[in-house]
């Protein structure tokens, strides 16, 4: 089983239509393929239609193993099942503190998937907590959409400067730029400063009003319209990724 | 994926009012999607001998696809394209994958047969919930016999599939289809499975080579000895059509063991039958397990045509092609010529003349056979102490240099252990024959290993000698030593571990089994 994180401090970047759209892609070609909402908003839950049971809730989650094993759900995509959110995850925090071992609290909990899934995907609610730290040490990769502007670049170093801080391995995290828009001289600009640096992908997503659309369509833009320009955008970047031989 | 949610499948009785899923379904809070709706051919498959039912899975195609479920929830595992014959076909014809992975793992060496066909109607509709979410699947399917679609559907069910963490929303779906139909049943998948092939005339696992016949200990030996005579018969008669179809290899090797097994009984049970008629039929079929024999050696070496190759280096592997191909074209001869035996008037003949006496129910002359009249429980005992202590006896017979002959002649004598042993396996508790059976069985591997490292040995030289003759191609005459050295190591590992193995089966402990095996009283 391989982790992918996406994660951002900063919020609106695009973290939840990356996740969503990579994991129907990892559905298709090595299945099966979870997707687990972390974040108490529970957008990439929404855009599956699903609701979580109302007994489930962020004490459950951190329970672990068998509690989590019941509250996953399938899609409506064949080898794509999620673990929704709860809006009690808003608290994930507080419960992590009181944990013995918050930052392995999330790999110990979902050990037990290590059989049933060949990728999970984790949709990380944006800021720099508890729970994120308990998301890098679970995650394989740590995927960080990135508008390029300069304030993104500056919270991407923020976050590299916190994984040398606290000894964690930089080589997991991978950026790539959304909401690329080419007509923006900052936004070619700063492509082209950053766009080979290592730890960078080579495929951007530029911004497409389609993918505002996931929130009408509520199903992933590569199986509704897998054919868009940013749906081959995601596809090309879901194969450099594989590619990549990180996962 | 573990913990998938359980389907459910209700049956309806075919000549029921229609049944509207729709109708049924508004007064619950979920809604259907648009029916796809579908006429196809659905076929079944299985191994004459129902591996594939046997092991919980059904084998099934429709259209150009081909799958395995899982018989209890009908769940696809794998699938895969119809191989080219649609008919038969085996684990082989499939490119590696899942499917082919699961199916050898059913069976390598039997084929797939078509057991029966169905015209299948069906409509499927999508469950959604108020966000329009999929919350499962429901399926009505009527199911009409190939052969007599006039007759209409033999069978109408409604399956629901529950998606993953919809059991429960599903459930109310559940409640209100069977509270609607007063007359319904709920069936799992392997139920209605069986019930399709019981309306084609079939029971799933209703062959097989094994003995499973009851022995009453009280009874005459000679009638249970008819009983077992009749089933091994029986037995040979199920698997005539597929050695003469050359459906796969185990009709044959099936064929062959009931028949060793009737010999067996014929000759081990001394006085239970006029030795005159026993002699002839001996004779007879002794015989008729010639006529086989040819084929069966080749069968044996067209079984290893992956293995053989792999075992030797990459250079040599290509000089094994033109050995095959000879052994194939020497087999579809040999099977021209048991093919048209089996169809011939002297084999008619003599089955019909073997099943005369095997029906005649009378006790022969006391004079002729004086232990007719034994009752079973007691001649079961003697007769397998007897072979038993005849393979100890041989066995430490058996000299340190372990020369063929004396292998060779134990393994028969095995042989004629093992098959007393099964023949009145259904008199013993199998607690107590199982283990016994199960140290005599680790002899024989020994023992097998060897004859047959011998046998293909003596089969390679013999084909070196005559391709020699007509001019040998060297690449041909490499592969074959290079094999030769290969069964040689073999061989000789299994005479060095010869005198280890027979020396587990001649311990106390083996003989205490025996023993209490066959002093104790008659079990009930």
């Amino acid at each position: 089983m391989k982790t992918i994180a996406l994660y951002s401090i900063k919020g609106g970047v695009g973290k939840t239509a990356a996740a969503v759209n990579l994991s129907y892609l990892s559905a298709l070609t090595s299945p099966p393929c979870l997707i687990c909402d972390l974040d108490p908003q529970g957008a990439s839950s929404y855009y599956f239609r699903i609701t979580a049971s109302k007994k489930f809730s962020s004490d459950k989650f951190l329970k672990g193993n068998k509690k989590i094993h019941s509250n996953i759900k399938a899609t409506d995509f064949e080898n794509l099942d999620l673990l929704p959110s709860d809006f009690s995850y808003r608290n994930l925090d507080i419960e992590l503190s009181e944990e013995k071992k918050p930052q392995k609290k999330l790999k110990k909990n979902l050990e037990s998937l290590s059989d049933d899934y060949s990728h999970v995907f984790f949709d990380c609610p944006p800021n720099l907590t508890l729970l994120s730290e308990s998301v890098f040490s679970a995650s394989d990769i740590i995927l960080v959409p990135m508008i390029p502007t300069t304030l993104s670049i500056r919270t991407y170093n923020q976050l590299i400067d916190f994984f040398t801080a606290n000894n964690l391995d930089r080589k997991r995290i991978r950026a790539f730029f959304t909401m690329v828009e080419k007509r923006k001289a900052m936004h070619r600009d700063i492509i082209a400063e950053y766009g080979d640096a290592p730890g960078f992908l080579r495929q951007t997503i530029p911004y497409n009003s389609e993918v505002e659309k996931m929130g009408v369509y509520r199903a992933p833009l590569t199986a509704v319209k897998p054919n868009s320009v940013a749906s081959k955008a995601y596809k090309g970047l879901f194969e450099e990724l594989m590619a990549g031989k990180a996962l | 994926m573990p913990d998938l949610p359980e389907t459910t499948v209700i049956k309806i009785d075919p000549d029921s009012a229609a049944i509207s899923v729709p109708h049924i379904l508004e007064n619950t809070p979920y809604s259907l999607s648009f029916p796809e709706r579908q006429k196809t051919l659905r076929h079944y498959f299985d191994t004459f001998d129902s591996k594939a039912f046997s092991s919980g899975l059904t084998v099934q195609s429709e259209g150009r696809r081909i799958s395995i479920r899982e018989s209890s929830s009908n769940r696809i595992l794998a699938s895969d394209t119809v191989p080219s014959n649609s008919a038969c076909f085996m684990a082989a014809n499939f490119s590696p994958g899942t499917f082919s992975t699961l199916i050898s793992h059913i069976s390598r060496l039997r084929a797939f047969c078509r057991l029966a066909s169905f015209q299948v109607e069906s409509v499927k509709w999508r469950v959604l919930d108020c966000e329009e979410k999929t919350i499962g699947t429901v399926i009505d399917e009527s199911i009409s016999c190939i052969e007599s679609l006039k007759k209409g559907p033999i069978l109408h069910i409604i399956t629901l599939n529950p998606l993953r963490g919809y059991s429960q929303e599903m459930g109310t779906l559940r409640k209100a289809l069977q509270g609607e139909m007063a007359e319904s049943d709920s069936l799992d998948a392997a139920g209605i499975f069986r019930e399709l092939m019981r309306h084609t005339g079939r029971e799933p696992g209703d062959y097989s080579s094994k003995i499973t016949l009851k022995l009453d200990p009280g009874a005459q030996v000679h009638e249970s000895a008819l009983r077992l005579l009749r089933f091994t018969t029986e037995v040979m008669r199920h698997n005539e059509a597929g050695i003469r179809k050359s459906i796969d290899t185990e009709f044959l090797h099936d064929y062959r063991v009931s028949l060793r097994r009737a010999r067996s009984i014929l000759a081990q049970l001394k006085g239970v039958f006029d030795p005159e008629t026993a002699n002839r039929f001996r004779k007879e079929l002794k015989e008729l397990a010639g006529r086989t024999g040819a084929l069966r050696d080749l069968d044996v070496y067209l079984l290893q045509q992956h293995d053989f190759p792999a075992s030797l280096p990459p250079i040599l592997r290509g000089g094994l092609t033109p050995f095959f191909a000879g052994i194939t074209s020497a087999r579809k001869k040999i099977h021209r010529k048991l093919d048209r035996y089996l169809s011939s008037e002297e084999y008619r003949k003599l089955m019909s003349e073997w099943e005369a006496f095997l029906s005649i129910t009378q006790l022969p002359d006391p004079e002729k056979a004086p232990a007719a009249s034994i009752a079973t429980g007691k001649s079961a005992r003697t007769s397998i102490r007897k072979s038993w202590k005849r393979v100890i006896r041989n066995g430490r017979l058996v000299s340190r240099e372990t020369k063929d002959e004396e292998l060779h002649e134990l393994r028969i004598d095995c042989k004629k252990l093992r098959y007393l042993m099964e023949f009145f396996a259904s008199l013993f508790p199998s607690d107590r024959i199982g283990p016994a059976l199960k140290q005599l069985k680790q002899l024989q591997e020994n023992l097998g290993e060897f004859v047959d490292c011998a046998v293909q040995l003596e089969f390679l030289h013999e084909h070196l000698d005559a391709a020699s003759r007509n001019g040998c191609d060297p690449g041909l005459a490499a592969s074959i030593g290079g094999l030769m050295t290969r069964i040689y190591l073999t061989q000789e590992q299994a005479r060095s571990t010869f005198h280890a193995s027979f020396r587990t089966f001649d311990s106390d402990r083996t003989a205490a089994l025996f023993e209490e095996l066959l002093t104790e009283r008659m079990y009930k």
